[in-house]
């Protein structure tokens, strides 16, 4: 157990090395985008300044269910974590950021509820955005992430964000996630940002790999787990993003992916399993079959459109 | 527990243990105590006292007698434990009953047979019942097993009985312990018994040791008999028996523990009305677990620690009525039911990660209602026809919401309550042609529900042919139309009877390799599913020939065959080939001698998908005596010695699993005293 643990830290500091070495190699900002643009880098080296205006390209997410008109005056926060409360002065709001739980490296969902700042009343309208940020102390990435959508919260009074945290932080490289709020009613926007404590996960739910081709992209693979995995048939869903600089991972929708889930200390897999397929809302969908409880490794194999291999080494583990 | 109307519907007469067998039964008596006749006129105690004349009282383990009866031949995996197969059908072909109650091992891999829960010191009868005669206890397509228990007895005058008998085996240093004592007056009657069997690893011929063949069980049992009144009787009855350490040497695993409490409360009632002449209903229950261990094993041949328990609840009851034996139309009818619940399951344990965990029997719950009626009608003094037929109505269910979910993987549904409705009818036919002749035949067209195995069985490995097997709770009932015809010769100097049977099977289960799913067990091959194969046909012959020399000595000869062959002309896998046993008998006053000559042909026709390879022919033989000392009126002393496989052969038969070969040379020395 406990040197399965170790192995797992070293992987994920080994990632995060990786991280730093490509890093380092980046000379300037490529992205053509950012307001300190530099056409002779030819590498990134994640100094990219965006235009406040420039959100991340994020895979769509299918609009909540929301009737404005059954927004409560309380947001329902039952079941989720406080993670923290901030007030943005400029907008006269007070910004909670809610979790599912503890967060760990992989996909999470954060919830957003914004109050006004002197009667805690809650507001309904108003465009909340999020930003995760990185900060390694050398340099700073973002990670892929999904903004709320439209202006209003959900029936439950709260704006729904996810981010892929695509490393644990620690002591020294900490997670934080900036809350922009618009406030309709007076038309005052500002941010804030929150520390996030992000954990070392247990399972592996995220890979990456640099592509084996000439583009050079690094490629994430999520696990987005909507429920825990048991003995049986699970739905599969799965994020691919790729890092266009340090700030943007926008979605991959075109690939082919193939599993083949194994327990490696029995050296079987599972039958009847389904490949993941993109679907329109920015997840590809498939089914994992686990026929007993225990230690589970999916192997993934990417592909591009065309069928030129991008990766088959990356893989999932999970303990059953 | 047979009368012997139904006597008639059993498949084969004579057998190995002529001496122990009733001319006409079909069934292995077992030698015991001599007895009063019973009080009253339908007595189910037939044939007790004709074993004990003879000297060899080596009282042979359940194992031992079922290899010696004609219609049987046995499946082993070890020194223990053999699983019964009647004209080559076995497992979940037959239906294997104690005194007609319903009992399911508790073991996913058929280590603990039925016939593994009892000793032959409980036991009254074996009696095969097949054909078109075989469902009184439970459809089937290969027929019943039914294991009659040694009661308590009544009798006119009180009496105080007892016998010990103590064996030791050179081959395993094993020792074989058997002893009852029972009182009988004329209103209560009861008996208790022990029988102890401890034996270590064997040696092979060629003294090749056989490593992990050991094994050890003690047998407890009580039984007692009340008389309420004139035509009133009660019975209730207690088995515990509870083996340990027992080698499977042909298996990757061992059993630490298989334990099995059998017990049954009996209420017999005589001259009930007029056209009821006896009643009898029994209410029952039995629970055995069984629990496998590969702690002994070398370590390299363990690629992963594992547990593997498993338990099997059966509670029941029946009734039967039936009116006088002697009546021209002699009925019987009988209603059943049972309830059967398994479970069994795997947690492995690999280093330095989470424990990983399977339900193997996923919490089957199998109920099933059965009624059965057969009339015997005697046309006249040479002809006796019989009709008989069954039908059940049985449901099949998995209890376990987790084994719910695992079964979703083959995309199959496990939430579902499956329901069968089994039947089975059968025609016989007796006619005596001549005195010396006598031809009886048979029909019958009947079904049978899947079992939990092949309907709900879970990643179950094989050995024998390194697959993991799969269920498949979409199986359709396998149908069987049988035939039979048995011909007796009855001659003053010699009697010969001559079987043969045909049966066309339709939707026979059977573990077919299923490509798309892997296996689970590390080093397995492949996974085979449960399939229903269009047809099958089966068919077989055995011969009984019995010569009485001169006026001690005694000549007798016993053969059986049986073939199985898919409608594309692939063999079936475990079919016995061609074998006999032949046997010279010295017999007088009390002294017994015999010499057998025991063996098989080759069997080349095998199912090489199943894991079987072709196995040579083998001979063995064998030399028995025993000679009975009567020390005082009340006291007697038997003792025998047994030389087997005297040449000291290195051989196996062909339903051995793993090749593993056999006994060697073994002296065997048997004392017992009966009182």
């Amino acid at each position: 157990m406990k040197s399965k643990l170790t192995y797992r830290l070293a992987a994920t500091l080994i990632m995060a090395i990786g991280l730093i070495f490509t890093s380092c190699k980046k000379e300037g900002c490529t992205n053509p985008d950012a307001t300190n643009y530099n056409s002779k880098a030819k590498k990134d080296d994640g100094s990219c300044v965006l235009p406040a205006t420039t959100t991340p390209v994020v895979p769509p997410t299918s609009p909540p269910a929301t009737d404005t008109t059954t927004v409560t005056d309380k947001a329902n926060t039952k079941g989720l974590t406080e993670i923290g409360s901030l007030t943005i002065d400029a907008a006269e709001a007070t910004i909670k950021l809610y979790a599912e739980g503890t967060l760990y490296n992989g996909y999470n969902k954060l919830y957003v509820v914004t109050t006004d700042k002197t009667s805690g009343g809650l507001l309904k309208d108003g465009a909340v955005t999020i930003q995760p940020m990185m900060d390694m102390g050398t340099m700073k990435h973002s990670a892929p992430f999904v903004n709320p959508v439209g202006t209003t919260p959900n029936s439950k009074g709260l704006y729904e964000a996810s981010v892929v945290f695509i490393m644990p932080g620690n002591a020294t490289q900490k997670w934080t996630v900036k809350v922009k709020y618009m406030n309709q009613k007076n038309q005052k926007e500002g941010e804030v940002e929150f520390p996030i404590d992000v954990k070392s996960n247990p399972n592996r739910v995220i890979d990456n790999f640099k592509a084996a081709d000439d583009t050079n992209q690094t490629v994430f693979v999520t696990w987005k787990l909507s429920a825990t995995p048991t003995v049986g048939v699970n739905d599969l869903s799965l994020m691919v993003h790729y890092r266009k600089n340090m700030m943007e991972f926008p979605a991959m929708e075109d690939l082919i992916i193939e599993i083949d889930p194994q327990m490696p200390s029995m050296g079987h897999g599972s039958p009847n399993n389904v490949n993941p397929v993109y679907s329109p809302n920015g997840t590809y969908l498939g089914k994992v079959n686990f026929t007993m409880s225990g230690l589970w490794k999916i192997n993934l194999k990417i592909k591009r459109k065309d069928g030129t291999l991008m990766n088959d080494k990356i893989y999932f583990e999970y303990t059953l | 527990m047979y009368r012997p109307s139904l006597i008639l519907l059993i498949c084969l007469i004579s057998g190995a243990w002529a001496m122990a067998q009733a001319p006409d039964s079909g069934k292995y008596v077992f030698s015991e105590i001599p007895l009063e006749l019973d009080v009253f006129t339908f007595s189910d105690s037939t044939g007790g006292q004709i074993a004990k004349t003879n000297g060899l009282n080596k009282q042979p383990g359940i194992d031992e007698v079922m290899e010696t009866m004609p219609q049987l031949s046995v499946v082993k995996k070890g020194a223990y434990a053999f699983v019964p197969s009647i004209n080559a059908f076995h497992s979940n072909r037959l239906t294997v009953t104690i005194d007609g109650m319903r009992i399911f091992g508790a073991c996913t891999d058929k280590m603990d047979p039925v016939t593994s829960y009892v000793e032959t010191a409980n036991l009254k009868s074996m009696d095969v019942n097949c054909h078109a005669g075989g469902a009184s206890n439970g459809t089937s397509t290969g027929g019943n097993l039914n294991l009659a228990l040694n009661d308590a007895k009544l009798g006119s005058e009180s009496k105080v009985y007892g016998e010990a008998r103590l064996g030791y085996q050179s081959v395993s240093n094993g020792i074989n312990f058997n002893s009852g004592v029972g009182y009988r007056g004329e209103k209560f009657g009861i008996r208790a018994g022990f029988s102890q069997r401890k034996h270590d690893s064997y040696y092979a011929g060629g003294d090749v040791y056989i490593p992990y063949s050991q094994f050890n069980k003690n047998n407890y049992s009580i039984s007692s008999k009340l008389k309420i009144n004139q035509n009133t009787l009660i019975d209730a009855q207690y088995i515990l028996d509870d083996a340990w350490d027992v080698g499977y040497p042909s298996l990757p695993m061992d059993v630490s523990k298989a334990r099995a409490q059998i017990y049954s409360l009996t209420l017999s009632q005589y001259n009930l009305a007029k056209g009821i002449a006896k009643l009898k209903w029994k209410l029952y229950g039995n629970n055995v677990s069984h629990v496998m261990d590969d702690t002994k094993r070398a370590q390299e041949d363990v690629p992963i620690h594992m547990d593997m328990p498993g338990w099997s609840d059966t509670y029941g009851t029946y009734v039967t009525l039936e009116n006088s034996s002697t009546s021209r139309h002699h009925y019987l009818v009988k209603l059943d039911y049972f309830q059967n619940f398994r479970k069994a399951d795997m947690i492995m344990y690999p280093q330095g990660e989470a424990p990983m965990f399977m339900l193997t029997w996923p919490e089957i719950m199998n109920r099933n209602i059965g009624a059965y009626a057969s009339d015997k009608w005697k046309i006249n003094d040479n002809n006796t026809f019989e009709i008989n037929g069954r039908t059940e109505w049985v449901t099949q269910e998995m209890l376990s919401l987790f084994g719910q979910k695992q079964i979703s993987v083959f995309n199959k549904k496990g939430d579902s309550t499956y329901t069968f409705l089994p039947f089975e009818v059968g025609l016989n036919h007796n006619l005596k042609w001549t005195k010396s002749l006598t031809i009886a035949g048979g029909v019958s067209y009947g079904a049978r529900a899947p079992g939990t195995s092949e309907m709900f069985g879970f990643y179950l490995f094989n050995k024998e042919d390194g697959y993991d097997y799969i269920g498949d709770p979409y199986l359709k009932m396998e149908k069987a139309f049988k035939s039979n015809i048995n011909v007796d010769f009855l001659q003053s100097k010699w009697d010969m009877r001559v079987e043969l049977f045909a049966y066309s099977i339709e939707d026979y289960i059977y573990g077919q390799f299923a490509a798309n799913i892997p296996p689970m067990t590390v080093g397995a091959r492949g996974s085979k599913e449960y399939v229903n194969l269009e047809r099958v046909y089966h068919y077989g012959a055995s011969t009984t020939f019995t010569y009485r020399l001169l006026e001690n000595w005694g000549l007798e000869s016993q053969w059986k065959m049986a073939h199985a062959q898919q409608e594309n002309g692939l063999y079936l896998p475990q079919i016995p080939p061609v074998s006999y046993r032949n046997k010279l008998t010295f017999e007088k006053m009390f002294w017994y001698a015999d010499a057998q000559v025991v063996g098989a042909f080759a069997q080349t026709k095998i199912d090489p998908t199943w894991g079987e390879d072709k196995t040579p022919s083998w001979a063995i033989l064998n030399f028995n005596f025993g000679r009975k000392v009567k020390l005082n009126k009340k006291l007697d002393l038997n003792l025998s010695a047994a030389i087997e496989n005297v040449f000291d052969q290195y051989y196996w038969a062909h339903l051995d699993w793993g090749n593993i070969p056999r006994y060697g040379r073994n002296f065997s020395f048997n004392m017992g005293l009966v009182f």
